[in-house]
């Protein structure tokens, strides 16, 4: 075909052709990375939580005091028992003190920054970010996360042939988002399932004074887990004074 | 009297628009696998609306070599880059980034004079078909080892780089028996080098479009095919009123505009490129291309877009 062929009618034609196809990529990696990613062996999973995790551990290193980690191992024991969770997780504590942050890699594993240890002002506000960490660890999202990111950067950049950071960022700013409602929701349900005090995770919620763009508005999360939990909840502690106080120094 | 050939440019921007438009769509729906075909449509169109002395040109390039091309010189890429991954995170990732540096700028070079031998030999005129001696690999060393001289000279051997790169290119130009010849000296681009490396910064880079300009005219007024002399009348002012009309139109329209850009910028070519010279005595004849080298690999692996040719 040479150029003078071309008409508008065809060039339209195909125009939408390439939008629908546009859309149903858009759309069609958000509904094929979950079933992709619980596709994907166990071991691969692990070796690529290993991949995210150790260049943190091999920069800050690891807070691993005797009597820290077992009140830690007891919150994480207390969350995933009574709601019968059978998988391992592997909590690391990373000593960075100017990091108030937590993260789940794939292969169950879980960051928790000793900054963010630091801002907690009970293990209750402390449960409930770890119950939402270990929430995104079920529901798969970082593994799904993974898949969706690399599959939509890998077609993005064949479509148009440059990185489209910004477009890409975007959509999976919006995933991102939602994936943060319903650990919140996961969450919460843990915590009651485990007899644990659900005000901690709204507690420590007020208290932050900037939004996480990958996260939803700071003031919607705390509206959708006071509908999950009424503010009233009054559970059993989950640690002692003495194991907070330990856990709080683990780093020492 | 001498006789000015004028170079013609007939093409529209509504037929712009729609290889652009089709390009584009066809990008999107093969995941850039079509850009082979389109950028042979689009050179196939261009080619034929350029026109010398009643005749225009042909473009014989073909959408199977620019996809060989691009699969030779996939290994290459695919290799420096595994290399990137192993060196990362290691004692060697910096002198491999160096390493990779100087790499990069050797092979765009080497993809510079491979790309132009493609499309010139692929190219005729009254069945006229060039050949381009030499090897681009050693012209891309050539031309890194007068990179590195004058980047140790903070640019002010760039006009000796530049009349050396295009006497290595020009030079190894035969049309039908006719040698390319370029008479050029490099002292006679010191100067305007200088000045305009001096005003670089206090005009926003635009004195640099400026040294373009003359660099092409004075290289074009200083070249021959056989008898017939190139003449080039462009001068930097209008270069830069193309520069900047065509970026600001580029980047205003978020990219729409851009055919209208490129149908601006064939007419500028047309416009100031002329051949003095009888070309009655060359008689047309079948165009008969028998060259089947492949397409421009590493060009296209490291996206050198260029406008024409």
């Amino acid at each position: 075909m040479v150029a003078e062929d071309l008409t508008w009618k065809r060039i339209i034609c195909f125009a939408l052709l390439a939008i629908i196809l546009i859309l149903s990529v858009i759309f069609g990696i958000h509904a094929a990375a979950k079933p992709i990613a619980q596709a994907i062996p166990h071991k691969l999973l692990r070796a690529a939580g290993e991949y995210i995790t150790v260049p943190y551990i091999n920069k800050y290193g690891v807070c691993d005091a005797d009597s820290g980690t077992a009140a830690l191992d007891k919150i994480i024991q207390r969350i995933t028992t009574v709601a019968n969770i059978s998988r391992p997780f592997e909590v690391t504590v990373i000593k960075a003190p100017n990091i108030n942050d937590a993260f789940s890699a794939p292969g169950s594993k879980i960051l928790l920054f000793s900054g963010l240890i630091a801002a907690c002002n009970s293990a209750d506000e402390l449960t409930g970010i770890l119950a939402h960490e270990i929430a995104h660890s079920i529901a798969g999202d970082p593994e799904v996360s993974i898949v969706r990111d690399n599959g939509l950067f890998i077609i993005f950049l064949a479509m148009f042939g440059r990185d489209p950071i910004i477009s890409h960022h975007i959509l999976t700013l919006k995933y991102s988002q939602q994936a943060e409602f319903a650990a919140d929701a996961l969450a919460i349900q843990l915590l009651q399932k485990s007899n644990i005090n659900t005000s901690g995770l709204q507690d420590f919620l007020s208290r932050s004074t900037s939004d996480n763009p990958t996260h939803p508005a700071t003031s919607a999360r705390i509206k959708a887990i006071q509908k999950l939990a009424p503010p009233n909840s009054r559970m059993q502690p989950v640690l002692s004074h003495a194991e907070w106080a330990a856990l709080k120094n683990i780093c020492n | 009297m001498e006789n000015i050939n004028h170079l013609q440019y007939t093409g529209s921007t509504e037929q712009l628009s729609k290889v652009w438009a089709w390009l584009v769509v066809m990008n999107i729906l093969t995941l850039g696998i079509y850009s082979f075909w389109g950028k042979t449509m689009l050179r196939q169109y261009l080619a034929r609306n350029f026109i010398l002395a009643d005749n225009n040109f042909m473009y014989h390039g073909t959408s199977k070599q620019l996809g060989l091309g691009f699969l030779t010189a996939l290994p290459l890429w695919l290799l420096l880059i595994l290399a990137y991954k192993i060196f990362a995170d290691t004692a060697l990732e910096n002198a491999y980034a160096v390493f990779l540096t100087i790499i990069v700028i050797f092979l765009t070079f080497v993809g510079l004079f491979s790309s132009l031998r493609y499309r010139i030999t692929h190219t005729t005129w009254r069945g006229m078909q060039a050949t381009m001696d030499g090897n681009a690999w050693h012209y891309g060393a050539c031309a890194l080892w007068m990179a590195i001289v004058s980047l140790f000279s903070l640019g002010l051997m760039l006009g000796w780089m530049d009349h050396n790169l295009y006497k290595n290119k020009l030079n190894k130009i035969t049309i039908q028996g006719l040698e390319v010849k370029y008479i050029g000296e490099a002292q006679d681009l010191f100067r305007i080098n200088w000045i305009t490396l001096l005003l670089a910064i206090p005009t926003l880079w635009l004195s640099r479009i400026w040294y373009t300009a003359y660099v092409r005219r004075y290289v074009y007024n200083h070249t021959y095919i056989g008898t017939y002399k190139i003449h080039n009348t462009e001068q930097g002012q209008q270069l830069v009123k193309l520069f900047v009309w065509g970026f600001a139109t580029t980047l205003f329209s978020l990219g729409l505009l851009y055919p209208l850009v490129v149908q601006w910028k064939m007419q500028y070519i047309a416009k100031y490129f002329a051949i003095i010279g009888d070309l009655t005595k060359i008689k047309p004849t079948d165009d008969q291309t028998t060259n089947n080298s492949n397409g421009e690999g590493i060009y296209d692996i490291m996206d050198l877009e260029t406008n024409l040719w």
